[in-house]
């Protein structure tokens, strides 16, 4: 079953949270409308194996990887007839070049950082787009140079780069909220050194104002910073209470009783116990009802 | 015993409690200010109320969060008292399941109380399936997930059930 939206429903970094925690495998693809006044819209598409982008690339002929290869100036006449078939194929272009010694681990990590690196990293740019996910595809081996990356380490490196954070505005942690760390060890993710001393400081306790102070940073420059580290699912944030709705709220607060006879002001009593009685003719009225 | 609504905005929190009370939930719908107001020009500034008497001295209970997106008081009043809770989240607005994320990261933090998600509008358009919204809330461990009922608010039928779903469930947690 295809996902689809609009980025500015789920962002990327969201979508990508959810690729790569469901270890997802198929084809994700960007609309950037906002070239759309032009006579195309501007595609994106990015494969997906288990959670890690295997390759990107902005049309569906099999020869995006072909064409960077021969831009460099890497293909010869004597081995076109060979790679040719390897692409009818549908083999994986990459691994084959490399152990025909056509291609060397360094050049096709440069090939993985022109494919994949700075086409998907400048995604986190579009403002207005679409996106659609699709599982159930094949995945084109001939566009793969066989390095993968997890889709949130993608993430964090565009999100690094991003300049322009108002799309992204809604979706960042609130000043007064707490990040809690969900490591148990390491991180997993290489992370710059002020990632790693917001990461230090996630300890539930500090609010993000009061990182932003011992950091000596502008708290927007933390919640974008705390942002990178939720959507690689190292921190989680907790939300506070909002004193700022206290006096709003109070005109409107319903008074209610454990008594269901009546209505009087909620007691600031325990949590009462239940007995399994009570439980049991609960589940039977209920299902009664039913 | 006291039962909690929380979820997203327009999830369907207040049509589900009016589907099942016994009495006339009370109207605390407001004017909807912000962006609430994009997706309902009306909606719960408090909370609302409804309960189900089966016995003498025997009810359940019923209470929703209020719809707008920040944590106030009330939330901890609410939740401090409650036993269980439904999480409700709208299964075609993929743009409120990071609000869902958060308000069970709020909850979860603040109380230990079991709890159930209720997937409603499922049969809109763009609705993401079960297993794809539990995803996108951050469950990744199948044998470490809440109970996913999916729901209609206006049908008393599925919303008893989803009820009922959520007390066995707080039964088998005990």
């Amino acid at each position: 079953m295809a996902i689809k939206g609009s980025l500015s429903e789920f962002s990327l970094p969201e979508i990508f949270q959810f690729l790569d925690q469901g270890q997802k495998t198929g084809i994700l693809t960007i609309r950037d409308q906002q070239n759309s006044q032009e006579a195309k819209p501007i595609f994106r598409h990015i494969w997906l194996l288990n959670g890690r982008v295997v390759a990107a690339g902005d049309r569906l002929d099999n020869r995006g990887l072909y064409r960077l290869i021969e831009q460099r100036g890497w293909i010869t006449d004597a081995i076109r007839p060979e790679i040719e078939q390897l692409i009818k194929e549908n083999a994986p272009l990459g691994l084959n070049l490399k152990s025909m010694g056509i291609l060397q681990p360094d050049q096709l990590k440069l090939l993985f950082s022109i494919q994949v690196l700075r086409q998907v990293c400048s995604l986190f740019q579009v403002e207005s787009g679409q996106f659609r996910f699709d599982a159930k595809v094949d995945l084109p081996k001939s566009e793969m140079t066989g390095l993968s990356l997890p889709a949130t380490e993608t993430t964090l490196m565009g999100l690094r780069s991003l300049k322009d954070w108002r799309i992204l505005q809604s979706k960042l942690p609130e000043a007064n909220s707490t990040l809690f760390n969900l490591l148990s060890g390491q991180s997993p993710l290489r992370l710059d050194h002020q990632e790693n001393q917001v990461l230090s400081l996630a300890d539930g306790v500090l609010n993000l104002k009061k990182i932003a102070d011992q950091l000596q940073l502008p708290i927007p420059k933390i919640q974008q910073i705390a942002f990178r580290l939720i959507v690689v699912g190292l921190v989680e944030e907790v939300p506070d209470i909002d004193v700022v709705g206290v006096t709003s709220t109070n005109e409107n607060m319903l008074e209610v009783d454990a008594d269901p006879s009546d209505r009087g002001v909620m007691s600031s009593s325990a949590r009462t116990e239940i007995s399994n009685s009570f439980l049991q003719s609960l589940v039977g009225f209920l299902q009664h009802k039913v | 015993m006291r039962l909690v609504v929380a979820g997203t905005v327009g999830a369907g929190k207040s049509t589900f409690i009016r589907t099942v009370s016994e009495i006339d939930v009370v109207d605390t719908d407001r004017r909807a200010t912000d962006e609430t107001a994009e997706i309902k020009h009306k909606t719960t500034v408090a909370m609302d109320f409804g309960r189900l008497t089966f016995g003498p001295n025997m009810a359940l209970h019923i209470y929703g969060t209020p719809g707008q997106q920040r944590f106030d008081f009330m939330w901890d009043i609410l939740i401090r008292k409650a036993h269980a809770f439904i999480l409700l989240v709208a299964a075609h607005r993929p743009h409120e399941f990071r609000y869902a994320r958060r308000i069970l990261s709020y909850m979860n933090r603040r109380v230990q109380i079991p709890y159930i998600i209720g997937i409603t509008h499922m049969d809109c358009e763009g609705a993401w399936s079960s297993e794809n919204i539990k995803l996108a809330l951050g469950f990744v461990d199948e044998t470490n997930q809440p109970p996913v009922v999916v729901l209609n608010a206006e049908e008393r039928e599925t919303v008893v059930k989803a009820i009922v779903a959520l007390v066995q469930y707080y039964i088998s947690m005990r």
